[in-house]
Formats: C-alpha cells, sequence, structure tokens
C-alpha cells in the first residue's frame, strides 16, 4: 500500500507534501486551461476519479500482508496533466469515507501517486506522438503498459523515499529497509497494473480515442 | 434350699440380666459415639458436592486487517504496541497469522490506547478500547457499511460533474441569447 497513514512522517515532509500538491494542482489546471475549458474535462475527470477510489478496494495479498490497486498509470494516461487533481481528490475521497491513508498525509500521498501518473502520461503520448500509423496500436499498447507499471513502481519508490526522508529528519532508523519491502511487495502489481493500462488503453483507442489524453491534441 | 438356689438362678439370672442389657447399652453408646466420628468424617465428603463460583475477566482480542471489497485481508505479524490510561507502554507484541493479538487487561486500567504497524512500512492504526464503556466494537467506521461509503463517493463525484456540466449549460445559454441579441 502506497497510501502513508497520519503519525508516520514526520511534519516537514507532511508540509512539503501539501506545498508540492497545490503547486502541482495549481500548474495543472493553468495548463488544461491553455486547452481546453475545465468545465468540459470535468465529466471525465470524475469519472476517473471514481475509478481510482474503488481500485483501493481491490486488495491483492502478498506474503504477510497485502497490496491494493492503485490505476494512477491509467489516470494519468486517461486524464493527462488533470490527472494529478483527479487523484488529489480521490485521495480526499478514500480518506474521509474508507479511512484509507491519513487526511494529514493527503498532500505527500497526492505527490507519491500523481507524479507517476504525469510520468506515465508522459512517456506515453511522446511514444505515441511518434507514432501516426494506426498499425502501431499494439506498440502503443505496449509502451502504455510499461508506463502504467512504471507509475506503479514509481508509486512505491516516492512513498519509501517519503519514509526515509522522514527516518533522515528524525534520525531514526524504522524505515531504512521501506524502499526493498515496498518495491518487493508491489513487484507483482507493477505487472498486473501493466496488463490493465494497456487493455484500457487498447480498448479505448479503438472504442473511444477522444477519451484518451494522449490521443487528443490537447494537453 | 431349693428355692433360694432358684432365687439365686433368679438374681443371677437378672444380674446376667442386667449386665446384658448393662453391656447392651453400653454398646449402644459406643456404637452411637463410633457414629457422630463417622459423620464428622463424612462432613469431608459433603463438602466436596459445594459448588465453587469464580470469576476472571478474559483476555482482550485485538483485530487488525487491511479493509477492502471481497474480504478483509488479516494484518499478520504486525507489531503491536499497548499504552495504558496514562501513556505508559503496557505490552508489545505481534499479531498471528490471522491477524489477531491477546492480551490481559492490567487489573484498574480501564482504558488503553491500541497501535497497530502493518509490516508494510508507512501503515499503522490505532483505536483507544474503553471497558468501563461495556462491550465496546471500536470500528465505529463500520457502522455506515462499505457500499454506502462507495456510493456517497461516487456521489460527490457525480456532484462534481454535474455543478461543471451546469455551468458548461449556462454559459451555452447565455452565449445563445448574447448571440441572439
Amino acid at each position: 500500500m502506497v497510501h502513508i497513514s497520519d503519525g508516520v512522517l514526520s511534519p516537514e515532509v507532511v508540509v512539503a507534501g501539501w506545498i508540492l500538491s497545490a503547486g502541482i494542482i495549481a500548474f495543472s489546471f493553468w495548463w488544461s486551461s491553455r486547452y481546453t475549458e475545465l468545465a468540459d474535462e470535468m465529466p471525465r475527470l470524475s469519472l476517473m476519479t471514481a475509478a481510482f477510489f474503488v481500485a483501493s478496494l481491490i486488495h491483492i495479498p502478498v506474503g504477510p500482508s497485502s497490496v491494493h490497486l492503485i490505476l494512477n498509470g491509467v489516470v494519468g494516461i486517461v486524464l493527462g496533466v488533470l490527472s494529478f487533481p483527479s487523484i488529489f481528490i480521490g485521495l480526499v475521497l478514500q480518506a474521509f469515507l474508507f479511512q484509507h491513508g491519513g487526511i494529514s498525509t493527503i498532500g505527500i500521498n497526492t505527490v507519491n501517486m500523481g507524479i507517476p501518473a504525469l510520468v506515465a502520461y508522459g512517456i506515453s503520448k511522446i511514444v505515441k506522438g511518434r507514432l501516426h500509423n494506426a498499425e502501431k496500436e499494439s506498440l502503443i499498447a505496449v509502451i502504455s503498459g510499461l508506463s502504467g507499471g512504471i507509475a506503479v513502481a514509481l508509486a512505491a519508490l516516492l512513498t519509501s523515499v517519503s519514509l526515509i526522508m522522514t527516518d533522515l529528519i528524525k534520525g531514526s532508523p524504522t524505515y531504512h529497509d521501506a524502499a526493498i519491502i515496498l518495491l518487493a511487495a508491489h513487484a507483482p502489481l507493477v505487472v498486473i497494473e501493466a496488463i490493465i493500462t494497456g487493455s484500457v488503453v487498447v480498448f479505448l483507442l479503438q472504442v473511444k480515442p477522444e477519451l484518451l489524453a494522449i490521443a487528443r491534441a490537447t494537453a | 434350699m431349693g428355692e433360694m438356689r432358684e432365687r439365686e438362678k433368679g438374681r443371677g439370672a437378672r444380674e446376667k440380666k442386667k449386665k446384658r442389657s448393662g453391656e447392651r447399652r453400653e454398646m449402644g453408646r459406643g456404637c452411637v459415639i463410633v457414629f457422630m466420628f463417622f459423620l464428622l468424617f463424612c462432613f469431608g465428603i459433603a463438602s466436596a458436592h459445594r459448588i465453587y463460583v469464580v470469576h476472571r475477566i478474559a483476555d482482550i482480542e485485538v483485530y487488525a486487517y487491511f479493509g477492502g471489497v471481497g474480504g478483509e485481508t488479516p494484518c499478520r505479524y504486525a507489531d503491536v504496541e499497548v499504552y495504558d490510561d496514562r501513556g505508559n507502554l503496557y505490552v508489545t507484541g505481534k499479531t498471528d497469522e490471522n491477524g489477531k493479538f491477546r492480551f490481559s487487561p492490567e487489573t484498574g486500567v480501564k482504558t488503553y490506547k491500541i497501535v497497530v504497524k502493518a509490516n508494510l512500512p508507512g501503515h499503522q492504526a490505532e483505536t483507544l478500547l474503553n471497558l468501563s464503556g461495556g462491550y465496546s466494537d471500536s470500528s465505529a467506521e463500520g457502522a455506515i457499511g462499505l457500499p454506502m461509503r462507495i456510493l456517497a463517493g461516487f456521489g460527490y463525484l457525480t456532484g462534481i460533474a454535474g455543478i461543471a456540466m451546469l455551468y458548461k449549460s449556462r454559459k451555452a445559454t447565455k452565449a445563445a441569447r448574447h448571440g441572439d441579441n
């Protein structure tokens, strides 16, 4: 699980998370307003936020604990830069309705899960831009799938960075193994979400390409 | 002479009778005493049938799990810390393979804070346990029920989409009106 609970992180990391989140949310609103109206994007954003919101309910047992679907790769590829506010809203709802992840840590959790979403979007968009053939759809699916998997791995990595930063600030060795444990636990999830992301992208490209941010002539 | 002998016989017989009856009385008394002794020891046997009632407060069981759709996944082998009502660490341990942890309550302590740190880094949860409140189901968050909370989330998101669509249609109407003018 990459949702960090309350009371785990040091205050500096929590505040830094909030500041970063606010900044990136403002940036994403400004960036998308250059290409589309926010009101036009809202229904699609709500849909993807709903998918992200319920994804955390689907658990996969891994060893002594369990991990849950994140779907930040899919959200990134479908929504583009607006995936960051979408994940923020999704995390708010998860924290308040499911007690999934702390409330004070919503900022840092958004950073940990939102930045990989943006990365997944960036990779897929660049690849899609280079390929103009419709025949290369299978390649797009593979690349999108890979970016979906990378999004999960990055989310686990950033979460462990947050924990290790807390260790460094507090001077305690609590989370020194965090990176290895988190990445190992999420390895099956990387594969699963790569498959999910690839399938979703292939399906939407065939059925309704304009739903995908990477297919729209916008950011 | 004969009469004397008869009398003596009778006396003798009477004396024998007295003796015998005296002996019998003594024997009877002896029997009573023996019987009374016997009864004394019988009390020991009778008291073994007395019922004893004792009570002890059973262990408190803590259950930690990852909640979600498709059932709960128990939080196995997670560190548990129990603090008493003064904030001192009372007992530590680990949840077993079913995610459960038991501890005996400290005499006189009614409130405990239980912190469970999941073995995935960065995840912990705590609950406050108050014994004097009677049977307390500390999973008060589950009071609303998971399906309702999912619907609540969808409700919020639909509301956001609806507000956006409302705003859009108002703008379109305004633009149309301006276009007509």
